[in-house]
């Protein structure tokens, strides 16, 4: 199963060239069934990789397109009157899939973006009364653009906190682009994602996640990072949430590392992605600056 | 590490081994010490020039070469005093050439064995606090060199260093045993002070005109009568008509064990004596000594006498009875009875006496009844005598100091038949009652008679009939103003001067009581009294070791261990390399950044985090005890690591 999800990985790296680092911490935000936000400028392929993520997973996907004009009822799906049974059917959105592929989540206002909170917190969307299970597994992978581009409204705090990893992939080395010139006659990129998860597979990859030892050790390391960020008045603090989820995320880096135990390597390297958005909602995500001061000042003792 | 020292360090260095050569110039030859200090010198213009090698082999050469004169002066010397040359020109030699503080460590460890051996010189309190200061400026020497950089951080580095040895030193001077030296200590060729062998007239008014020290003494019950005083130090027993000297006996330096009969003691006495630095082997004791510590033995006439000449302040313990002193051998009373053919007067009037009394006794007050009578005095500067020196005193000047007068009893006493001589020592003291103790300057240097009678030698002290007051007020009581002003040093009128002099010396007595008199029979003591008490010290002691183990208890027992054990391991294992270990980075991340700086090891390193991961994060006991193994296995390598500067 870990040569399959390896395989994954390789074929993803010929679709998204020379981002290594990125891709993996993409994975790991998948397998631990976290929500993953990509943040980059237009043009650097968060689309084609969140594509490549939801097509490699062997998973069912919708994709929606952000707008302003963008109303909740567009995502969870509206109720129609049917003349003929004189009854409401439920005409379920696209939010009813396993990969919910919200392209630039940022263009939509305010109220569009919570209704989707409950769908990622509960994996569940309650309309007319009635609450409907979403289909497991169930991920959101977003996109948006920085802050500062026009017509984006900043993801509120609360949603922010849902999205387990924020990923910004940045321009690509020279050699890189190099190669995605030479091979752009040749068509979509996407046809080099040869290698396919299965659902079952993916499932029981996620449940092996929960046999990764985690030692008092690494634990309390974790915790020495969380609480620092509590202690101090130039970043947010990280909330109980973020620290399940840090600690989910490193399991899931030490499984696709090929360990079944946690490592401190593998808490600072999840670290960065995993709470600079938590810790600053408002800074770019290609700058870790607040994350990085705090692994640069927490003593690591192990 | 390659550090190399700073101008401070050497200047520091230059200026405790000039302060050594300074100190054990006793040592030294005159030309060694000038040697050694051109040596020093010759460090600066060193310091600029350049090779290394260059250096060494001048400095061998020079080295060699003053090894070469000194084992030429060897036999002059002595091993002693060789092994100290030898040591201080290794240690200088070592000086001239040393540049990194390595070199250094040798050279400070030299400097304080050297110091050390300077209180073998020096025991007085004020030479010993500046012994003790120059240590303590090779120890502050020492830290900046080795310990941390920051000035308040070496203080306490320091302070926390003596506070924890200072309980050692004290127990190791209280019940270290006192050995004999494994060597002969040589006695410097110092002045001899105090009393000579030989008494001419004039000879003590000399010594009382020094207000130094001679001795002091420690009753353990009261004082003594004041009459009663009378230190004896030295027996004077050939005439030659003019000066009196001691026999050749007395050279033998054979003991003599003092008759004790338990009933016939008239009054015993035991005290404690310090004396000062003599350079002689004579001490002082009253009447017949019994019992003497054994660094000081009676001889010949039961006078005390040291094993060596006292070239540092000696303390022994006297247990004497104040009788008249016994005969020590059947020559004494025909040896004490030759005469001279100089002075003839005196001869005559011995003669007239002598034919007057019937018994020694009656002569002895006739003579008391002549110095009474007669216009005799007592005098500071007697007029000069001429050539029958006892004739021109008895019939001419008639005026004279206690030698004198003795002098001249003695001759009048042999020209009767008598057995007499002349005893030379010290009358008196002057008593500090707060303090306890009484203090023997050399003015109390003083001359008295003993002639032999029933069996033992009884003494008379002529000065006692003519001066009365010099036996029981001292000798200040006696003498014009005049002469008291001939006695007194100038700033010695200055009675603040005066007062602190006085203080000082009092401070002086209580460190050779408690610091120079500690020896082997007073660590008995103290043996004795630890052992009636050692109950209480060993419940105290457990109590002691009760409340540490409690403290440490709390201390480290109800937290929780501050690391894990494989993180313990590899701390003590990477020793002071873990202290350039970022804060935040985790340790295979340092391994990574130790096998860049040292690739040889790396498959070791490999080794160590992988086994060091899995004991850590897996929880697996059975790495955790390979990487024990596996790091004792290679404690060498590790202490080996390099870290780039």
């Amino acid at each position: 199963m870990l040569a399959q999800l390896h395989q994954v990985e390789h074929s993803l790296n010929q679709v998204i060239l020379g981002k290594q680092q990125q891709i993996r911490l993409a994975l790991c935000c998948l397998l631990a069934e976290g929500h993953l936000l990509l943040e980059d400028l237009p043009g650097l392929g968060k689309t084609t990789l969140a594509h490549a993520l939801a097509n490699s997973l062997g998973l069912s996907y919708r994709r929606v397109q952000f707008t302003s004009d963008l109303l909740p009822a567009d995502l969870t799906g509206i109720s129609i009157y049917d003349t003929r049974s004189q009854q409401f059917h439920f005409q379920p959105g696209p939010v009813f899939s396993q990969v919910l592929l919200a392209d630039e989540i940022n263009r939509a206002s305010p109220k569009t973006q919570s209704a989707l909170l409950e769908a990622m917190e509960e994996r569940q969307v309650s309309t007319d009364g009635q609450t409907r299970p979403l289909p497991s597994p169930f991920f959101v992978i977003a996109t948006q653009n920085p802050l500062f581009h026009a017509g984006t409204s900043a993801l509120p705090e609360s949603q922010l906190d849902r999205f387990l990893m924020r990923l910004s992939l940045g321009f690509p080395e020279r050699a890189a682009e190099h190669q995605l010139l030479v091979d752009d006659s040749k068509g979509s990129r996407l046809q080099f994602l040869t290698q396919q998860l299965d659902s079952n597979t993916l499932q029981s990859l996620q449940q092996q996640l929960s046999s990764v030892n985690v030692s008092d050790a690494v634990i309390d390391y974790l915790l020495s990072l969380v609480d620092a960020s509590r202690t101090r008045n130039d970043m947010l603090p990280l909330s109980p949430r973020a620290s399940k989820a840090l600690l989910r995320a490193s399991k899931a880096h030490a499984l696709i590392t090929g360990r079944d135990f946690v490592t401190a390597d593998d808490v600072q390297q999840v670290f960065p992605s995993v709470a600079e958005h938590r810790l600053d909602p408002r800074s770019s995500a290609a700058s870790h600056s607040h994350s990085e001061l705090l692994l640069e000042q927490t003593v690591c003792p192990l | 590490m390659l550090v190399l020292l700073n101008r401070q360090a050497i200047v520091s260095f230059s200026i405790i081994l000039l302060a050594i050569i300074v100190l054990l110039h006793q040592a030294l030859p005159l030309w060694y010490s000038a040697i050694l200090v051109l040596l020093l010198g010759y460090r600066w213009p060193l310091q600029r020039s350049g090779s290394k090698v260059n250096k060494l082999k001048r400095v061998n050469i020079i080295a060699a070469l003053i090894l070469l004169l000194l084992l030429i002066s060897l036999k002059q010397s002595g091993v002693f005093h060789f092994m100290l040359q030898i040591l201080l020109l290794s240690a200088v030699s070592r000086m001239v050439l040393i540049r990194q503080r390595h070199d250094s460590h040798q050279l400070l460890w030299v400097l304080y064995f050297l110091l050390a051996c300077c209180f073998i010189f020096y025991q007085s309190i004020l030479l010993s606090l500046l012994i003790l200061a120059l240590l303590l400026f090779t120890l502050h020497q020492h830290y900046q060199l080795y310990a941390s950089k920051q000035l308040r951080l070496q203080w306490l580095q320091l302070g926390k260093a003596l506070l924890l040895t200072f309980p050692i030193w004290i127990s190791l001077f209280l019940l270290f045993p006192r050995l004999q030296p494994l060597w002969r200590i040589p006695t410097a060729d110092s002045a001899i002070t105090g009393l000579a062998d030989s008494l001419d007239p004039g000879s003590i008014e000399n010594l009382v005109q020094s207000d130094t020290l001679a001795f002091r003494a420690i009753f353990s019950g009261p004082l003594p009568a004041r009459q009663q005083l009378y230190w004896r130090a030295k027996v004077y027993e050939n005439f030659d008509g003019r000066s009196w000297t001691v026999n050749k006996r007395f050279e033998t330096r054979q003991t003599v064990t003092p008759p004790i009969n338990e009933n016939s003691l008239v009054q015993r006495v035991d005290y404690q004596i310090i004396t000062e630095v003599s350079n002689q082997r004579s001490v002082f004791a009253l009447g017949v000594p019994l019992q003497l510590t054994n660094t000081v033995r009676p001889v010949a006439a039961y006078l005390a006498e040291a094993r060596r000449p006292v070239s540092q302040r000696l303390s022994y313990q006297v247990s004497s009875d104040l009788s008249a002193i016994p005969e020590d051998h059947a020559t004494e009373p025909q040896l004490n009875t030759r005469t001279t053919n100089a002075n003839p007067k005196t001869r005559a009037l011995a003669i007239e006496l002598a034919n007057k009394t019937q018994s020694t006794a009656e002569l002895i007050g006739q003579i008391g009844e002549l110095f009474r009578q007669q216009p005799y005095f007592y005098s500071l500067n007697p007029p000069r005598l001429g050539e029958n020196s006892i004739d021109a005193f008895l019939f001419n000047t008639r005026s004279g100091f206690c030698s004198h007068y003795a002098s001249a009893t003695a001759v009048l006493l042999r020209e009767a038949g008598v057995p007499a001589r002349v005893v030379g020592g010290y009358q008196g003291g002057v008593w500090h009652d707060e303090q306890q103790y009484l203090e023997v300057r050399q003015r109390e240097a003083h001359a008295w008679v003993e002639y032999f009678d029933s069996g033992a030698w009884q003494r008379f002290d002529p000065t006692a009939v003519i001066a009365p007051e010099r036996v029981l007020a001292g000798l200040d009581a006696v003498l014009s103003a005049e002469e008291q002003d001939q006695l007194q040093a100038n700033w010695r009128r200055f009675s603040a001067v005066n007062y602190i002099n006085q203080q000082l010396l009092h401070l002086d007595y209580y460190w050779s009581v408690w610091v120079l008199g500690f020896d082997d029979s007073q660590q008995y003591n103290l043996w004795q009294q630890l052992k009636a008490i050692s109950k209480l010290l060993a419940i105290l002691s457990g109590i002691v070791v009760l409340m540490i183990g409690i403290w440490w208890y709390l201390k480290y027992q109800r937290q929780p261990e501050k690391f894990p054990a494989p993180v313990r391991l590899v701390r003590r294992y990477l020793g002071k390399l873990i202290q350039h270990k970022p804060a935040g980075q985790h340790f295979s991340q340092f391994i990574n950044q130790l096998k860049i700086h040292n690739p040889y090891h790396a498959p070791l390193l490999d080794k160590i985090d992988s086994l060091y991961q899995r004991a850590l994060f897996a929880n697996d006991p059975a790495a955790l005890l390979q990487l024990r193994k596996h790091l004792k296995a290679n404690t060498k390598k590790l202490n080996r690591l390099n870290w780039p500067q």
